[in-house]
């Protein structure tokens, strides 16, 4: 089942002296499933493309289209609604809520949607246990490595069965142990849930456990191999 | 809600110190604000009280003319009937009868205009308890060179010499006047009393005599047992002239009537005028003073006097420049709270900004996982909100204490200040009122700037875009 569908898609930054054409001309579909990587060089436009994919950023051309919606066509709070139920975010970092427990940020999004109580409750701790943290579900961010924070993003990314999980460079800012540990959960997560993982790296590490490299530079896609 | 009220009340104490010098913000300036607000109400009430209670009464019943012509030719006879159809109004205890006219009063070479009140001793004494304001302890010279022989505490001796000159009609101010306590003042009553003591009479009904208001006595340099020559003018034109032995002296906490005020039997005095039964006002005893029931009795009375001339007027009418020269004072206080609460709202302000600015990107990534910026602004209000309440609360808890003492414990004035107050007309005396609207209003004023100085982050927030906040 086709979970998304990129076409044509493009953005110039043109608010400096220099026009930049950021994404120039991206065509990609991700199935169920997927765990992609997307790869390139500093500034080929990896960040840019996955912001216009969660809805972040408006494309200047082409569409994205999630689910059989095209994002474009929703307004401003319905996107935020859209992203809510389809889309889980891990980025770089700080992506935790201070304030609440590793257990209560998990809940988050299932709070948004309304879950009972119950339900939250078992599903939060599946998937702490999931990424090795049954033991901290009480602790603030703060109180948590930053691998363990990644850990935690990762499964409040997943909590509420999204379409897929969007990552931008999930790993940057970890240590070699802390980033093969986020990539297994990740790995096995996406197995036994089944929903599909999009994250841009830099880490030859990393690309080496994807299932599927989608390499760009300068804006357009020079290569997409599934291994 | 509950997950916003929760992340509310975390972040305010992310930073500690922030939110507790917020908080102590608003917490001084509404305490300040509660405390000169009580102050300004307590003492406005003691002065309106002071007026009603000695002078005005609540409610008069005067022909129409006299209030802005204030002659005995714009007096009225009390008919038997007309009093008992006063008397048939619920709220109306009784009657209390004034003849007021102008006279001019001398006593050897000294001489001023005063105001005579003709009034029944009896009723008049239940309305002001004038008998209570007799004085009778006055530092003559003699007297203070009779304490000096005694042995008294020479601290004490120090300040009966400042009161040179001085009466008192109670011992409440006497020990003001003295700077003592109780016990001080328990041990040298006797001795003032035997070397002090000024003998005083209350006015008899149908006899002849005058009671002098303090000032006035000691301009005119009389005292009991003087004769004051009065000289007025009768009803229609006649003249009126009669010699009146002091009977006592009376003191009075307000300045005006205590500068010019000579009080005589009203029998006396309609005879003095050649007025029999003729009163410029009727004073109402009322049961309930409160603001609503003195205005329905009033409307009361002028349906019942309708088509007549005689009509009712409330003390807030005859008492308009008193209740102007308060209005103002009041509204300079409000201009001072005014400037109080908008460094307050300014130091608001600045905290939320803050709060927004360094939480930009923690705000990017809620929106883009799924978090409504209505639901976000919502969190910040609440945030504003318990940093706001948290001030009030403890500011109103604070201000219980201090209330309650002041409201218990009026402030007098000594020395310089007190003589201030005199000159303008005040009695030096600072009342707080209780508990009252006032908390409300001054509350929710506070409240309202801080939902105010929301309103602009609130506004960032709705306009936030995504990649600029993660990217901050
Ligand atoms: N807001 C912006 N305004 C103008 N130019 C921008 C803006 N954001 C990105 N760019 C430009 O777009 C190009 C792509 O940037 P992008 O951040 O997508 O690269 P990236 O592949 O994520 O790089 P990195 O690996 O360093 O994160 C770069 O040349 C960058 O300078
Ligand atoms: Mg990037």
């Amino acid at each position: 089942m086709k979970v998304l569908e990129i076409k044509n898609l493009h953005k110039i930054y043109n608010d400096s002296a220099v026009e930049v054409h950021a994404v120039n001309g991206i065509d990609l579909h991700f199935e169920e499933g997927e765990f992609a990587a997307i790869v390139g060089p500093s500034g080929s436009g990896k960040t840019t493309l996955l912001n216009m994919i969660g809805g972040l950023d408006k494309p200047t051309n082409g569409e994205v289209i999630i689910n059989g919606t095209k994002i474009g066509t929703l307004g401003k709070s319905k996107i935020i609604d859209f992203r809510m139920r389809n889309i889980g975010f891990v980025f770089q970092s700080y992506n935790l809520i201070p304030v609440l427990t590793a257990k209560e940020n998990v809940e988050f999004i299932m709070g948004l949607q309304k879950w009972t109580k119950e339900k939250r409750n078992a599903r939060t701790k599946e998937l702490l246990e999931a990424v090795g943290l049954g033991d901290r579900m009480n602790s603030r961010p703060s109180q948590l490595s930053g691998g363990q924070q990644q850990r935690v993003s990762v499964a409040r990314a997943l909590a509420s069965k999204p379409s897929f999980v969007l990552a931008d460079e999930p790993t940057a800012n970890l240590d070699s142990k802390s980033t093969s540990q986020l990539l297994e959960i990740m790995k096995d997560l996406n197995k036994k849930e089944n929903i599909t993982f999009i994250f841009s790296t830099h880490d030859k590490r990393v690309i080496d456990k994807a299932r599927r490299v989608i390499t760009i530079e300068d804006g357009k896609v020079t290569s997409d191999e599934i291994k | 809600m509950k997950t916003a009220i929760k992340m509310a009340w975390r972040n305010i104490w992310r930073n500690k110190r922030r939110t507790l010098i917020t908080a102590a913000s608003i917490f001084f300036a509404l305490l300040f604000a509660l405390i000169m607000r009580s102050m300004q109400i307590g003492t406005y009430g003691h002065m309106y009280t002071c007026i009603i209670e000695s002078y005005t009464g609540y409610i008069q019943v005067q022909h129409k003319n006299f209030w802005d012509d204030r002659t005995l030719d714009n007096g009225f006879f009390m008919t038997p009937e007309i009093e008992k159809q006063i008397l048939k109004i619920d709220n109306v205890k009784g009657i209390i009868p004034h003849l007021e006219t102008g006279a001019l009063a001398s006593n050897k070479t000294q001489t001023k205009g005063v105001l005579l009140l003709g009034i029944d001793p009896v009723k008049e004494d239940k309305l002001s308890s004038i008998s209570k304001k007799l004085v009778f302890i006055r530092f003559t010279k003699q007297a203070i060179v009779r304490i000096e022989k005694e042995n008294i505490d020479p601290k004490i001796m120090k300040m009966i010499r400042n009161l040179e000159d001085e009466s008192y009609a109670n011992y409440a101010s006497l020990k003001i006047a003295l700077e003592i306590d109780d016990n001080e003042l328990e041990k040298i009553i006797p001795i003032i009393e035997k070397n002090a003591a000024y003998p005083c009479e209350y006015l008899k009904k149908n006899e002849k005599g005058i009671l002098v208001a303090d000032n006035l006595a000691q301009y005119l340099r009389v005292n009991v047992g003087d004769t004051l020559v009065l000289i007025g003018q009768g009803y229609h034109g006649v003249s009126a002239a009669d010699m009146f032995p002091v009977k006592g002296i009376v003191h009075f906490p307000n300045p005006l009537i205590n500068n010019m005020a000579v009080f005589m039997d009203i029998n006396e005095c309609q005879y003095f005028s050649s007025a029999e039964n003729l009163l410029t006002s009727a004073i109402l005893d009322l049961k309930d003073n409160s603001d609503k029931t003195v205005a329905q009795t009033k409307d009361q009375i002028n349906n019942l006097f309708a088509n007549t001339d005689y009509i009712a007027k409330d003390w807030k009418e005859m008492n308009k420049t008193l209740i102007q020269a308060m209005e103002a004072d009041s509204q300079g206080g409000i201009i001072m709270l005014g400037i109080l609460y908008l460094i307050i709202a300014f130091g608001v302000f600045g905290t939320v900004l803050m709060m927004t600015s360094e939480r930009k990107r923690e705000f990017g990534v809620l929106i883009s996982i799924g978090m409504q910026r209505s639901k976000l602004a919502i969190v910040l209000t609440f945030e504003m909100f318990f940093i706001g309440l948290l001030g009030i609360i403890s500011s109103i808890i604070a201000s219980i204490p201090i209330i309650l003492y002041g409201y218990n414990n009026p402030l007098h004035f000594k020395g310089d200040m007190a003589k201030m107050y005199e000159e303008y007309g005040f009695d030096p005396v600072m009342k707080f009122a209780g508990f009252g609207e006032y908390y409300f209003w001054q509350s929710l004023v506070v409240a309202i700037i801080v939902l105010i100085a929301v309103c602009y982050p609130v506004r960032k927030i709705i306009r936030l875009k995504e990649i600029q906040a993660l990217r901050a």
